[in-house]
C-alpha cells in the first residue's frame, strides 16, 4: 500500500525532507513506519522513541486529520500522514 | 454574580458592590473584568507607585468551581516596567478562594501609613497591621497568615519596590510579571488573605455535568501525559533540539549541557508533584537538593524558570537552578525577568560596561546569579541598576547597553527565541503587557496541533501556516491565539490544558459558559469577547501613547542570525556534541513589520497598531469608556 507522509519542523530538519509518498507492507502500523523512519536519524529516533521504547508524546502524529492517540493502529492504501515535533508544555505566571 | 469589593488603604474605607451584570457579560470575568477596571480607574496620569494605582484581584467566572483546573487568579495594575497596562496570573488556591468566597474583584487603591494585609472573607473584609510581617520572606510570611486562609503575598523585592517583583501565592505560586509586587509595595500591603466559608452554590446542574466530562477527558489525554509525567520541565530537551533554547542572553539557542538540566535530571530531585485547585494534571514540582551547598527544597522550577535562570546565564548545574528559583520565590521576584535581567547584566560585564566589587559576572558563575538575585531584591550595589530591569537598566548604564537588553515595552522577553520560534517572536512584539508567551500563547504550529488548525484556519494555508520557520500566517496565529487566551484568562482556568494544546477546545469553554450563564453562547462570540478584551488592553496602552513603534523585537533578532544543530549526546560525559553541518542556517526574523502589517489588518487596526473606531464598534467598546 502507498502512503503520503508529510513531515513538519525539527521532524522535516532530521529526516531532510518535508513530503514523500511511501509504499508500506499490507498490515504496516503507525508504531512500524516510525520505527522504519526512526533507523535513517539518530536524532528522529530519540525524539520519537521513550526509553521503553514506545513512541514519545513529543512526535505528535495525525491520520487523515485525526490524531493518532494508540501507536499500533493499521495504516491504509491512501492514508494521508502528518508527523510534528510536539514543543509544549509551559509554564506561567 | 458575585460582588466587586474596593478596599481604599489611605482611608481605610471598604465599600462592597454587587458587579454589574453587563460587564460580566462583556468581558466575562478575571482578566477581562480587571482590564475594565484598570481602563476606568488608572489613566494616563496615574504614575504606577504611586497611591492612585490600582492593585485589582479578580477571579474568572469559572474559578472556584468544579471545572477543571479552574484555580487561576489575576491580577491586572498599571505597570512600573511597561508604564502601561499590566497584569499577572497564577494557579494555586488563591484565585478559587476569592470566587468561593463571593467576590469577582478585589480593588486596591491608596496607600497605607504603615505596613497592612487585607483578610477577606464571605462575610467581611479587614485591614490589618503587618508591622511584624515587613521585611519577611515568603515562607515565614506565609506560616504566619496561612492560619487565617489562602495568602497572596510579597517579600523584600516587592516591598523594595524592586520593579521585577512579583505577588507569590501559596506560597511558590508566582503571579510574576511586569512588576505587580512592586506596586503592592508601594502601597505597604504586605498580603491579601481570603477565607471563603462556602463552595459556590450557585452552580447549574448542566455546568456541573460538562464540567464533570472535562475532569473525565483531561484525567486521560495522552497531550497531557508527559506534562502529567515531567511538568513543564520537560520542555527542555526538546526546545534545546528545535534551537529554541536561549542562552548567553540569547547569543545562542541551544546548550551542549541539556542533560545536565533536562527533565529526567530535574526528575531526581522530585520526591512529590503539586497539583493546584481542581487539577487533574498536577504538573508542580516540589524540589528538593537533600544536602550540599544548595540544600533546600522548594516548589518548581518550572521550565520558564530553568530556561532563565540555568542556560541564560549559562549555568549547567541542576542543583545551583533549584536554588536559585528559591530564592527568587522567597524574595518575590519574578524569574523570568531576574533571569533575563542577570544575563543582561553579564553580558553588560563581558562588554566592560558592569562589574561588581565581590561577583565575577562571568557565563557559568552560579555564585554571580545568586549573588545578584540577592542584591537585586535589596537594592544593593548594581542591584538597583538591576532591580529596575533591562530597559531602565541599559538606559542608566548608557554606552549601548540598549543592545544587550532582551525586553519589549520594558518587559523582559519569556524563554523561546523569537528567531526560531517565530509565533512567538510576533506574540512578543505584539503582546500588551510587553514582552509575552502568554499573551497568544502561540503553540499551533510548534505543537502540531493539526486538529486544531484545521478547524479554524482555510486548508490552503496550512502547510505554510504550520511551517515554524515560514512567517506568512504567524499573524494569523497569533490573533486567534490571543482571544482563546483572553476568554481562557477571563475563565480562570489553565492554558496548559487549553490554549496550549487543545486537550479544552473553545467549544468546550462555549458550552460551559453557556451553562453557566443559561442562555446560548456560540463559539464566535466567546472568541468575539476575547478580541474585545484584546481590544480594550489595546486601547489602554494607546493612552499612554504606546503604537506601532511599541510592537518591536530587540535588535538582536532581527540582525544576528542564528545557526540550528543536531546534537548527538556522549553517553561518557552526557555533554552535547554538534553535527558537522547544522540543520538550519542564519535563522533571523525576516521581515518583522510585514508580519505587523498583516497583524494589525487582521484585527481592523491603523497601520500604526491602533484599533480603528469601527473595530471599537463591531466589539461593542463604547467611546464613553475610553475616553480619558
Amino acid at each position: 500500500m502507498k502512503v503520503k507522509v508529510r513531515y513538519y519542523n525539527l521532524v522535516a530538519d532530521y529526516l531532510g525532507r518535508k513530503t514523500e509518498e511511501r509504499f508500506l507492507e499490507d498490515g504496516a502500523t503507525c508504531y512500524s513506519l516510525v520505527r522504519v523512519l526512526s533507523e535513517e536519524n539518530e536524532s528522529f529516533r530519540r525524539l520519537a522513541f521513550t526509553d521503553e521504547g514506545k513512541i514519545s508524546h513529543r512526535l505528535r502524529i495525525f491520520r487523515n486529520g485525526q490524531m493518532i492517540v494508540d501507536a499500533n493502529i493499521r495504516l491504509a492504501d491512501q492514508d494521508e500522514i502528518q508527523m510534528f515535533p510536539a514543543v509544549s508544555g509551559g509554564c506561567y505566571s | 454574580m458575585a460582588n466587586t469589593a474596593f478596599v481604599n488603604l489611605t482611608t481605610g474605607e471598604v465599600i462592597v458592590r454587587t458587579t454589574n451584570r453587563e460587564d460580566l457579560l462583556l468581558f466575562i470575568g478575571g482578566r477581562g473584568y480587571g482590564s475594565k477596571l484598570l481602563y476606568e480607574l488608572a489613566g494616563p496620569d496615574v504614575d504606577p507607585l504611586s497611591p492612585e494605582n490600582v492593585l485589582i484581584f479578580s477571579a474568572g467566572a469559572f474559578c472556584g468551581t468544579t471545572w477543571p483546573t479552574s484555580s487561576r487568579g489575576h491580577i491586572t495594575f498599571k505597570s512600573p516596567v511597561t508604564g502601561a497596562y499590566g497584569h499577572a496570573n497564577s494557579g494555586g488556591y488563591f484565585g478559587a478562594e476569592l470566587a468561593r468566597a463571593g467576590y469577582d474583584a478585589l480593588v486596591i487603591t491608596g496607600k497605607a501609613s504603615s505596613p497592612v494585609y487585607v483578610f477577606v472573607t464571605d462575610s467581611k473584609i479587614e485591614i490589618r497591621p503587618a508591622n511584624d510581617l515587613w521585611g519577611k520572606e515568603i515562607t515565614p510570611t506565609s506560616e504566619t497568615l496561612e492560619k487565617l486562609g489562602r495568602v497572596a503575598c510579597i517579600g523584600p523585592a516587592g516591598e523594595n519596590r524592586v520593579l521585577i517583583a512579583g505577588v507569590i501565592n501559596d506560597r511558590s505560586r508566582a503571579t510574576a510579571r511586569g512588576g505587580g509586587g512592586a506596586v503592592m509595595g508601594s502601597k505597604l500591603l504586605k498580603a491579601v488573605v481570603v477565607k471563603a466559608q462556602a463552595s459556590r452554590h450557585d452552580l447549574p446542574e448542566a455546568f456541573k455535568a460538562k464540567a464533570k466530562e472535562m475532569m473525565g477527558r483531561l484525567s486521560s489525554d495522552p497531550r497531557l501525559e508527559d506534562l502529567r509525567r515531567y511538568g513543564t520541565s520537560i520542555l527542555v530537551d526538546i526546545q534545546n533540539m528545535s534551537g529554541a533554547m536561549p542562552s548567553r542572553n540569547h547569543q545562542r539557542v541551544q546548550v551542549p549541557f541539556v542533560q545536565k538540566i533536562s527533565a529526567k535530571t530535574l526528575d531526581q530531585y522530585v520526591p512529590r508533584h503539586k497539583g493546584c485547585y481542581a487539577c487533574p494534571v498536577h504538573c508542580g514540582r516540589e524540589s528538593v537538593v537533600p544536602d550540599g551547598e544548595y540544600a533546600c527544597g522548594t516548589g518548581g522550577p518550572e521550565y520558564e524558570s530553568i530556561s532563565a535562570l540555568g542556560p541564560m546565564p549559562w549555568v549547567s548545574n541542576m542543583e545551583a537552578i533549584i536554588y536559585s528559583n528559591l530564592r527568587c520565590n522567597e524574595l518575590g521576584l519574578d524569574t523570568i525577568s531576574t533571569g533575563v535581567t542577570i544575563a543582561f547584566a553579564l553580558e553588560c560585564a563581558e562588554h566592560g560596561l558592569l562589574k561588581d566589587p565581590e561577583l565575577s559576572l562571568e557565563w557559568g558563575d552560579e555564585k554571580s546569579v545568586l549573588g545578584l538575585i540577592e542584591k537585586i531584591a535589596r537594592r544593593e550595589g548594581i542591584g538597583d541598576i538591576l532591580a529596575d530591569g533591562t530597559k531602565k537598566a541599559a538606559e542608566r548604564i548608557g554606552f549601548g547597553a540598549e543592545r544587550f537588553a532582551m525586553q519589549v515595552k520594558g518587559l523582559e522577553l519569556p524563554r523561546q527565541d523569537p528567531r526560531v520560534a517565530k509565533s512567538f517572536g510576533l506574540a512578543h512584539a505584539t503582546g500588551n503587557r510587553g514582552a509575552d508567551h502568554l499573551y497568544a500563547l502561540p503553540t499551533m504550529d510548534a505543537a502540531g496541533i493539526w486538529d486544531a488548525a484545521r478547524r479554524y484556519f482555510p486548508a490552503e494555508i496550512l502547510d505554510e501556516l504550520m511551517d515554524t520557520n515560514n512567517e506568512k500566517y504567524k499573524p494569523d496565529i497569533v490573533v486567534h491565539s490571543e482571544h482563546f487566551c483572553a476568554v481562557v484568562d477571563a475563565l480562570g482556568i489553565c492554558k496548559l490544558v487549553s490554549a496550549e494544546n487543545y486537550a479544552t477546545t473553545p467549544e468546550d469553554l462555549a458550552e460551559g459558559l453557556s451553562a453557566l450563564w443559561g442562555r446560548d453562547v456560540t463559539v464566535q462570540e466567546l472568541l468575539t469577547i476575547g478580541e474585545r478584551i484584546v481590544n480594550l488592553e489595546r486601547m489602554y496602552n494607546v493612552r499612554h501613547g504606546f503604537n506601532r513603534k511599541d510592537d518591536c523585537l530587540p535588535e538582536r533578532f532581527l540582525t544576528e542570525p542564528v545557526d540550528v544543530w543536531e546534537y548527538k549526546i556522549d553517553p561518557e560525559t552526557g555533554m552535547g556534541i554538534p553535527s558537522e553541518k547544522p540543520i538550519r542556517n542564519g535563522v533571523v526574523i525576516q521581515n518583522l513589520e510585514r508580519m505587523l502589517d498583516r497583524y494589525y489588518e487582521l484585527r481592523g487596526w491603523s497601520k500604526e497598531g491602533i484599533p480603528t473606531q469601527q473595530t471599537l464598534r463591531r466589539l461593542d467598546l463604547r467611546l464613553s469608556v475610553y475616553e480619558g
